[in-house]
């Protein structure tokens, strides 16, 4: 006759053996309420990192960089959600504009496809709707919002809602809006992106942004340089002072100046 | 009088009590009845929107039973087998149902037999009612051979022998009459005396498994109904247990007191069957619902069917919280899709090929296994290597004009979407040359570059075709942004 605890002992088990096989033991610990993004100083600033369960608002410096501030947003996320999923909510009208998430690239960046599930909303409505659904969800590691413009639906109780969500769950909450107007969001920091030259040698190097943190810092607004090092998942400093490129035959070239066109 | 082109002409096809009235019948010219009455009302015929009202009412028929078939341009056949005793017999439901239609300001002909052909000719060409078990020959034998829907001229012969009613024809010989009207007329006949069975043919598959409920009372209030689909849920969830399966596609049909009836679909991405996970993926459908669900003076029958059903795995109480996180995101999933759709919630999936645009899909996240989200051939290879494909892709590819040295160096600047970038780092070509098997002939090799310009921004761009020996001036396209 077998044990009575002979179930339990065997769930015990194929939680351990999971454990050891892939490291997964980070999903049964609970991650500690501040995520370091690698920058001393940064993490300094921010009282050790990004708040877990905190609404953090991000935007792109101007037109142009939205592509880099989509980065950076992953990037957080990643940092954010430990080993946990992560979902993304879009809006139908950005991909017409900025393309669809691109598996290969993510996977590239250091997101796992097979970590995201994404929603492509009809409108910005259905995006609030859709994220503080999500934000209620504790087995998420943080949520993505990326509504297009500053529809009227994005306002300061809409905004409000999705940072209680995230308070209440733990589930970090990232929103990321390009344009509209300034909203005195009720964010835990707020962040202005922009691309920033790679350090390559040859070609672009590794994904590299310049970044204000406009408030949540202790130190008041400052802007930093760093670059993503997709492999380890993690930020440092961007290389100072940009290194020109080199030609194919080693030898340093020289960037002429263009005209300004359009 | 509603007209539709007929052959050379316009023809009446239908009309009103008046019309009749009047002696304007279907096959008549519209000259003709123009000429009798000037004053007609002409509608032009829209046999979509007809179509469509037949189904209306096929959907209303379901509170009948879920077995309904639609025949022809006008019939409905319902298997009601087994679903006569909550309208008191047959009879019941037969008045029931004339009454409800008729309510709706229809003209209805309705008969039960022992098998639809029987039926339904005696409902078009017959008195209609109840056929008594077992007497379908008996009825049929006053109608008319018409009832048989045969073609004109097989009709006509029929007439000129003296066989005007089906009982004329089956007084007669079989054999003779195959050999002059063909074997199909002789099956034609066994079908409307019932001889041989004719399944009904439904519109849409059997439920695996059906709860319903109905009331007296016309029920309207949210509570009401909340409470209402609480029993459903729980009664299904009895059903599925028995049978060690969950529902992975739902149903939950409203029957409204005056006929109007409203289905509400919901699709899971695992097998499920408690019936607070299933209450509240059917509130979000009904919250995010366009249009509304609406009592009106209130639903008299509700029914929850499970479309599809799978094994369910008893869920082992687990020490392992990630199982645990597992399960919720997949409810999770279920409620955004039964909420915005089920295309509307997605997962990327990989395909093994080296074509960029097909390399990776959105496709929706309750149907996609996990093995389809494998990207590990394009995970970082080392600390300090770039990523080598886009976070996003704009597809199509947009046109840029590029400034390139030629043959195949990479490109010094570029325009795209009126501004132009100045490229001061580029890695390339990557050459991916397109799928032969799949791709039209001429489709061009690709060169892939990834740039950088001035302000730091990474794009992904490619010449379509070969310098020189695929084409005389290769395009530029902008396919990719990096972060």
């Amino acid at each position: 006759m077998p044990h009575p605890g002979a179930p339990a002992l065997a769930a015990l088990r194929s939680a351990i053996y999971r454990i050891g096989k892939d490291g997964s033991a980070q999903a049964l610990t609970v991650p500690p309420a501040r995520a370091a993004l690698g920058l001393a100083g940064l993490d300094q600033t921010l009282d050790g990192g990004l708040k877990r369960g905190g609404f953090h608002a991000l935007r792109p410096v101007k037109p142009g960089e939205e592509p880099a501030a989509t980065g950076f947003a992953l990037a957080c996320a990643l940092r954010l959600a430990a080993e946990r999923p992560l979902l993304w909510v879009r809006q139908a009208m950005a991909e017409r504009e900025y393309g669809l998430p691109y598996g290969p690239g993510l996977m590239g960046f250091g997101l796992d496809p097979a970590r995201l599930v994404t929603i492509e909303a009809a409108d910005a409505r259905a995006v609030l709707k859709a994220a503080e659904e999500a934000l209620h969800c504790r087995a998420l590691g943080a949520v993505l919002i990326e509504p297009w413009g500053m529809p009227k639906a994005v306002d300061l109780v809409a905004l409000r809602r999705l940072a209680l969500a995230a308070e209440a769950s733990g589930v970090s909450a990232l929103f990321l809006r390009s344009g509209g107007p300034d909203l005195a969001d009720p964010g835990a920091t707020r962040w202005a992106i922009a691309a920033h030259t790679s350090a390559g040698a040859f070609g672009p190097g590794l994904p590299a942004f310049r970044v204000t943190l406009e408030r949540g810092g202790r130190a008041g607004p400052q802007e930093w340089m760093m670059e993503w090092c997709c492999e380890r998942r993690v930020f440092r400093p961007a290389p100072s002072g940009a290194r020109l490129p080199l030609s194919r035959d080693g030898q340093a070239e020289t960037v002429t100046p263009l005209r300004r066109v359009g | 009088m509603v007209v539709a082109r007929q052959g050379g002409g316009v023809v009446l096809v239908a009309g009103d009590e008046h019309a009749h009235a009047l002696g304007l019948m279907p096959g008549m010219t519209l000259a003709t009845a123009r000429a009798l009455h000037p004053a007609l009302h002409v509608h032009e015929a829209d046999p979509d929107a007809d179509r469509a009202l037949l189904h209306k009412l096929a959907d209303a028929a379901e509170r009948y039973t879920p077995l309904v078939g639609v025949a022809g341009e006008d019939t409905l056949l319902l298997d009601i087998t087994g679903a006569a005793h909550l309208y008191g017999g047959e009879e019941g439901l037969l008045a029931d149902a004339r009454q409800r239609i008729a309510a709706r300001g229809f003209h209805v002909r309705a008969a039960i037999a022992g098998n639809p052909v029987t039926a339904r000719a005696v409902a078009l060409f017959g008195t209609g009612g109840n056929i008594a078990p077992g007497c379908d020959a008996e009825a049929v034998q006053s109608l008319p051979v018409a009832a048989l829907g045969l073609d004109a001229a097989r009709r006509a012969s029929l007439e000129r022998l003296g066989l005007k009613r089906i009982g004329d024809c089956t007084a007669r010989a079989r054999a003779p009459l195959a050999e002059r009207f063909g074997k199909d007329f002789i099956d034609r006949l066994d079908a409307i005396t019932g001889r041989i069975e004719t399944p009904i043919s439904p519109r849409r598959g059997l439920p695996a498994c059906i709860a319903e409920r109905r009331f007296a009372e016309p029920i309207g209030h949210e509570e009401d109904i909340r409470r209402s689909l609480l029993t459903l849920a729980a009664d299904l969830k009895r059903i599925l247990e028995k049978r060690g399966e969950g529902a992975r596609a739902l149903e939950l049909t409203f029957f409204r007191a005056d006929g109007a009836t409203r289905i509400i679909h919901v699709e899971t991405g695992r097998p499920l069957r408690d019936p607070q996970t299933l209450l509240r993926l059917f509130r979000e459908k009904l919250d995010g619902l366009a249009d509304p669900l609406d009592p009106g003076f209130g639903f008299d029958a509700i029914r929850l069917s499970a479309r599809r059903v799978e094994t369910f795995a008893e869920a082992m109480t687990s020490l392992d919280a990630s199982e645990d996180f597992e399960a919720e995101i997949a409810t999770l999933i279920d409620r955004l899709a039964a909420r915005f759709g089920a295309r509307r919630v997605q997962r990327l999936a990989s395909t093994d090929t080296h074509s960029p645009e097909r390399a990776s899909r959105l496709v929706p996240a309750q149907s996609v296994g996990a093995l389809a989200l494998d990207f590990s051939a394009f995970a970082p290879v080392e600390t300090e290597a770039p990523p080598t494909r886009p976070i996003r892709l704009i597809e199509p590819a947009e046109r840029i004009e590029v400034l390139a040295e030629v043959p195949d160096g990479p490109p010094i600047r570029f325009r795209w979407r009126r501004v132009l970038h100045a490229v001061i780092r580029a890695d390339g070509p990557e050459r991916i040359a397109p799928e032969w098997w799949r791709t039209p002939e001429g489709t061009a090799t690709r060169d892939y570059y990834r740039v950088e310009d001035e302000n730091g921004r990474r794009f992904w761009l490619y010449r379509d075709g070969l310098y020189d020996r695929e084409t005389g001036t290769p395009r530029w396209f902008l396919h990719g942004l990096f972060a």
